[in-house]
């Protein structure tokens, strides 16, 4: 039983955090608040000194072999500075499903790119598409995460067995991408339309839908990881606050209404970094029903409290904390836009109920009937 | 980062459950549930502990040269679990062996050790702690029971609460006030009464569950040999700090009563009505997310303890478990109705009440919290 950190791991976290306050604080979020790609002043290229986007890639492919875990100190870090880049939605999304199941052809293409980080590519989590000919792909993606930074689309087409993974390049004439209306600037999230796009297939068949669905796992657990993370540092901006604000002649963090307030959201806080954690363990481990169940609790738990830790944080600053001048908001949104992405927080509490009511989950029959 | 538990954690699970099967005969099994019993209860709870006690089970975390194991935080992690799993009994002396023991090996003398430990551990003599008075709950230091040094006994005169199990007891951990001139903190002693002594009257305290798992201790020129002393004198502080802060093997383990409830709500609930609707379905899907997430705080909180990180997870353990034992209540009402109006829904729901009381209040929980984790100043 060790929940622990290794050695190596606070290093990498050290390190990591080091950088993003050096390079990347939360005045450079506001200057790139809402533009196309969020890649920042020299960030991306920052990011590719310190070998990240090849975090996951195996050694023997030019990366750094590194799992989970590792994946999940970075993210909590992204969270803590609300990092608008599309590292997470390239490195740790993307490209290790390109690395773990596209053809020999496509990972000498793309790989060492991705890997060095002089190409970007984001998965499509969602796709109304089919093909139109031989390598031909239309229809619609409701949601891409980072499509402006990401010069590689990956389009899964069908399910199970019957799953084709494609390449699509951002740059097709095909192609044609809009941002969704939504008020969390930190984040780059975008619809795009398929006409006729030229396609390439990567991977297909069940290999490539395990893939995919341990994907989406690890898409779902870096997005409550960087929660964590952005839950964390509005906790301590709260506790600093009432700390600093006087009102009645006292630090207004003397007053037990608001401790109790801090402390509710140091519960929550703790409650879902304790489920976050133990689902970047899983997500390693060989037994898919214990991965998904594990997901389903972090995501769920992340969904119920940190949107009222965000609440909260507010609540603390008071005022202030309403105006676009103060930072608070900043975490608010995160923490909100991070329950309304991934699985809608509804389903996953439907699978909650099919785990707690001992019944065979759709989803996970799904992920067993393919493993 | 592994949740698994090495081995000899493992190889001491494996002996023990096949002790369990061997020995937790079906006369043993759920009893004493709410500690709640009568005398025959208590006469088959005490068989079931010297059998616990004769194979070695009943303290392991106890130096071996007082009939324990020396066992680590892991093996009695273990111990809890088994326990769960096999359905046997709670041990009679929960408090003694958890936190009074602790207490004794810390302060007490040699003789002390040896005439008290072996029969707390069989069972033999049952322990309670004589610790919150009328006016001392939250602000224990507040307490009154006065205890005058006589040259050769202590007289003691005051009236203590919720005692656990004090109906039963043979033996009580009392803290007095034994100079109220010095300031609060250092004027306490703790004592080891022996609950035979004349001027001592125990009346069963009536809970609102209707059991009386409590009792009152009237003391009244109760005349205590100065040897019942523990620790030092005026040193009854410490002696009461070692004892409630020694459980560290509680807050790893409270979450399994919780899973082991939930499921049986979720199972009554699916007899009662097939298919189970969708606002039932969310209540029970939000449930078991909140027994998961006590689950893994705790597991947290262990690793903690294991590796000396100091975190706040073991703070808000106890927190959060009485929110969710209080849910589970809540929830049986909703989604059973009138059947959750009387037998073992009714009772979880009342009996969940006191867990935001019982061994240090939410709100007083909360402001320790935000001064010790949180560094936030003391309200005036």
């Amino acid at each position: 039983m060790d929940f622990e950190w290794s050695e190596e791991q606070a290093l990498l976290r050290e390190s990591v955090a080091r950088f993003l306050s050096d390079r990347a604080d939360l005045e450079s979020v506001r200057r790139c608040w809402g533009d196309d790609t969020g890649l920042g002043d020299g960030v991306w290229e920052g990011m590719c000194e310190l070998g990240l986007p090849g975090l996951l890639v195996p050694e023997a492919e030019g990366g750094t072999g590194l799992g989970s875990l590792e994946m999940g100190v970075v993210a909590e870090e992204l969270g803590r500075v609300v990092h608008p880049g599309p590292l997470v939605t390239s490195a740790f999304v993307a490209t290790p499903l390109l690395a773990e199941v596209a053809d020999e052809d496509a990972r000498w293409e793309w790989l060492p790119g991705l890997t060095r980080g002089e190409l970007r590519a984001t998965l499509a989590l969602e796709a109304q598409v089919e093909t139109t000919g031989e390598s031909r792909l239309s229809g619609e993606l409701p949601l891409l995460h980072d499509a402006a930074a990401a010069e590689l689309w990956l389009v899964p087409v069908g399910s199970g067995p019957a799953l084709d993974l494609f390449a699509v390049e951002r740059d097709d004439p095909g192609v044609s991408r809009r941002p969704l209306g939504q008020v969390d600037g930190s984040r780059r999230l975008f619809a795009a339309t398929l006409e006729d796009a030229q396609a390439r297939r990567v991977a297909s068949g069940s290999q490539a839908a395990d893939a995919l669905a341990s994907a989406r796992d690890r898409a779902s657990v870096c997005l409550t990881a960087d929660a964590v993370g952005a839950a964390e540092r509005a906790l301590q901006l709260a506790c600093a606050y009432a700390l600093e604000r006087e009102q009645f002649g006292r630090p207004i963090g003397s007053f037990q209404s608001i401790q109790h307030l801090l402390v509710d959201m140091l519960s929550d806080l703790e409650q879902v970094r304790a489920a976050t954690v133990h689902a970047l363990w899983a997500l390693d481990q060989p037994d898919v029903q214990e991965r998904r169940l594990a997901t389903a609790v972090a995501r769920a738990a992340a969904n119920e409290r940190l949107p009222r830790l965000g609440a909260s944080a507010i609540q603390v600053f008071g005022g202030i904390g309403f105006t676009w001048e103060s930072d608070i908001h900043l975490f608010d949104k995160r923490l909100c836009s991070a329950a309304s992405l991934g699985e809608l927080a509804a389903v996953t509490l439907e699978r909650l109920a099919d785990a707690v009511l001992g019944e065979a989950s759709k989803n996970g029959g799904e992920a067993r009937g393919s493993a | 980062m592994d949740f698994a538990y090495p081995p000899e954690a493992e190889t001491f699970r494996g002996e023990l459950r096949a002790w369990l099967e061997a020995n937790l005969e079906p006369r043993f099994r759920d009893l004493g549930q709410g500690l709640s019993l009568d005398r025959e209860g208590i006469e088959l709870l005490r068989e079931w502990n010297r059998r616990l006690a004769e194979a070695g089970y009943a303290a392991i975390h106890w130096p071996e040269a007082y009939g324990g194991r020396d066992a680590g935080l892991l093996e009695q992690v273990v111990l809890a679990e088994e326990n769960d799993r096999a359905g046997a009994p709670p041990t009679l002396n929960p408090i003694g062996l958890a936190n009074i023991a602790p207490a004794i090996l810390q302060h007490g003398r040699e003789d002390q050790k040896r005439r008290y430990l072996p029969p707390m551990q069989r069972g033999d003599e049952i322990w309670s702690q004589g610790f919150s008075e009328p006016g001392a709950g939250s602000d224990l230091a507040g307490l009154e029971t006065r205890a005058v040094d006589e040259g050769d006994c202590f007289r003691v005169t005051g009236q203590k609460v919720w005692n656990s199990l004090g109906e039963w007891a043979d033996w009580c951990q009392l803290l007095v006030r034994s100079d109220p001139d010095k300031p609060r903190h250092a004027g306490i002693s703790c004592l080891l009464l022996d609950m035979k002594l004349p001027g001592i009257e125990v009346r069963p305290t009536t809970t609102i569950t209707g059991e009386s798992e409590f009792a009152e201790i009237f003391l009244d020129d109760v005349r205590v040999p100065k040897d019942a002393l523990l620790g030092e004198p005026d040193g009854g502080w410490a002696v009461a700090m070692t004892t409630l802060t020694s459980e560290r093997a509680g807050v790893a383990t409270l979450h399994l009563g919780v899973s082991r409830r939930i499921a049986r709500l979720a199972e009554t609930v699916r007899a009662r009505s097939t298919p189970v609707g969708p606002v039932a379905r969310e209540k029970l899907a939000r449930l078991y997310l909140h027994g998961r997430l006590l689950e893994r705080l705790s597991q947290r909180a262990l690793s903690a303890i294991l590796s000396g990180r100091a975190g706040p997870e073991g703070s808000l353990v106890k927190l959060v478990w009485s929110e969710v034992e209080q849910e589970i209540g809540e929830t049986a009402a909703e989604l059973l109705g009138r059947e959750a109006l009387g037998g073992e829904w009714a009772r979880t729901r009342l009996a969940a009440r006191s867990y935001s009381i019982a061994g240090g209040t939410t709100q007083v929980n909360k402001n320790i919290v935000a001064q010790r984790v949180l560094g936030l100043p003391r309200d005036r």
